[in-house]
């Protein structure tokens, strides 16, 4: 059960970034994009800038530029400072009461995407990187251990698949579920605030890509992962809602399974 | 189901242990159209793992209630179809309050903030989403919140 729980936040955990609770005494940020065609460069930049919620007015003149762009960001354990991924290969941390960039790390050329994942204790920070690939997807996906007080990279893990992650407050544990690119069970990462790291391979998921049904269009489909695991062979029949067929993405690997072929390369 | 086919899962946290989950097809149709087909959308209540289904596969979590916008796109006139409304849905299915509007709308929400502007995208409402009042007018904006950040104490 805590499997499906991780699973389903991971689900979620995208979809409600940023949009926790109003605290009181909370200031509230617009994250905007800027191009870059003014300076000569192709792209969109990212900046933050405190705001009114009531009015959407923006409370100071200027933001704070960031560099490139940015959908993803994590707060360090003391929430003193955010450390925010850049589309650049870049990772920036900004202290938040002084409005500052305190470092700016630089994790890999311009065409990686990086997306932190979770900050457990003020020397560890888990983050996801690939290689930006436009419509094609993002490949080379590594799981990196930075350490955000000096900053640098303390390790890099192949992932050999599609990644995403979300980060567990009450544990502080960082999960990545990884989509393998070839049909093949997905797997779990959980990454413990020690740094130790847990693999467990969801042998009932199958996720990838296979060929198409005819071996001379070379179009491939994709089983893709997330919320699958909730009702195929993880709850039992007695435990399933009631009156649902399947399970769609479960059944539609199933299905790859039987018409398909595995894609050869 | 063809090479051109995908199905795809989305899973919107609706209120704390429910989820808000609508799987959907598309498969490449007659003179290149897409064709798009929501199977099934159902609340999950992940503390007991069963599932009641959903009136609408979209929604917008804000403040207690799940937003549910109304009106369709005529693809034939190539137009939007009303009527247009906002729903906001309580725990139990209840509807909290409705919000009509006379043209195609676009809204977002933070905290027990609503957000409601043109098609454009441009915001130039507030509403208290707990209670779909209409707290101000505001001049078109693209600014929206993106996160919060207490000072540490």
């Amino acid at each position: 059960m805590a499997l499906l729980s991780a699973l389903v936040a991971i689900a979620v955990g995208c979809a409600a970034h940023g949009q926790r609770a109003q605290t009181r005494g909370a200031k509230v940020f617009e994250l905007a994009n800027y191009p870059f065609e003014r300076r000569g460069y192709e792209g969109l930049g990212s900046s933050i800038r405190e705001i009114d919620p009531n009015t959407l007015a923006p409370r100071t003149r200027r933001g704070l530029r960031l560099g490139g762009y940015t959908e993803r960001w994590v707060f360090s354990p003391g929430r003193r400072e955010a450390a925010f991924g850049l589309d650049f290969g870049e990772l920036v941390i900004v202290d938040l009461p002084k409005m500052e960039l305190r470092a700016r790390l630089r994790l890999g050329s311009p065409d990686v995407i990086v997306r932190p994942i979770g900050w457990p204790r003020p020397d560890l920070l888990f983050a996801l990187v690939c290689r930006d690939a436009g419509k094609y997807g993002c490949f080379d996906n590594r799981l990196l251990l930075i350490d955000p007080k000096g900053p640098r990279q303390y390790a890099s893990f192949d992932l050999n698949g599609g990644a995403d992650g979300a980060f567990d407050q009450r544990t502080r544990q960082s999960v990545v579920f990884v989509a393998p690119e070839r049909l093949h069970p997905a797997r779990l990462l959980i990454a413990e605030q020690t740094g130790a790291i847990h693999e467990v391979e969801l042998t009932k998921l199958l996720v990838g890509q296979t060929a198409g049904r005819f071996p001379r269009d070379r179009h491939t489909r994709t089983g893709r992962g997330g919320f699958a695991a909730v009702a195929e062979g993880a709850l039992p029949p007695s435990r399933r809602p009631r009156g649902q067929p399947q399970d769609t993405a479960a059944s539609a690997s199933r299905a790859m399974d039987r018409d398909d072929e595995p894609v050869q390369r | 189901m063809n090479p051109f086919s995908d199905e795809n899962v989305d899973a919107i946290k609706a209120w704390p242990g429910i989820l808000l989950v609508a799987s959907s097809e598309s498969e490449l149709g007659h003179r290149g159209r897409t064709v798009r087909r929501v199977t099934t959308a159902r609340f999950l209540d992940t503390t007991t793992w069963t599932a009641r289904p959903a009136r609408s596969p979209y929604g917008q979590p804000a403040a207690d209630v799940l937003l549910v916008a109304t009106g369709s796109i005529d693809e034939r006139a190539k137009r939007y179809r009303g009527p247009f409304a906002l729903l906001a849905y309580e725990r139990s299915g209840a509807v909290r309050y409705r919000l009509d509007f006379q043209r195609p709308f676009t809204e977002s929400a933070y905290g027990d903030r609503l957000y409601v502007g043109k098609i454009d995208g441009r915001k130039t409402r507030v509403y208290d989403a707990r209670t779909g009042k209409l707290l101000r007018r505001i001049p078109g904006t693209d600014v929206e919140p993106a996160f919060s950040w207490s000072p540490p104490s």
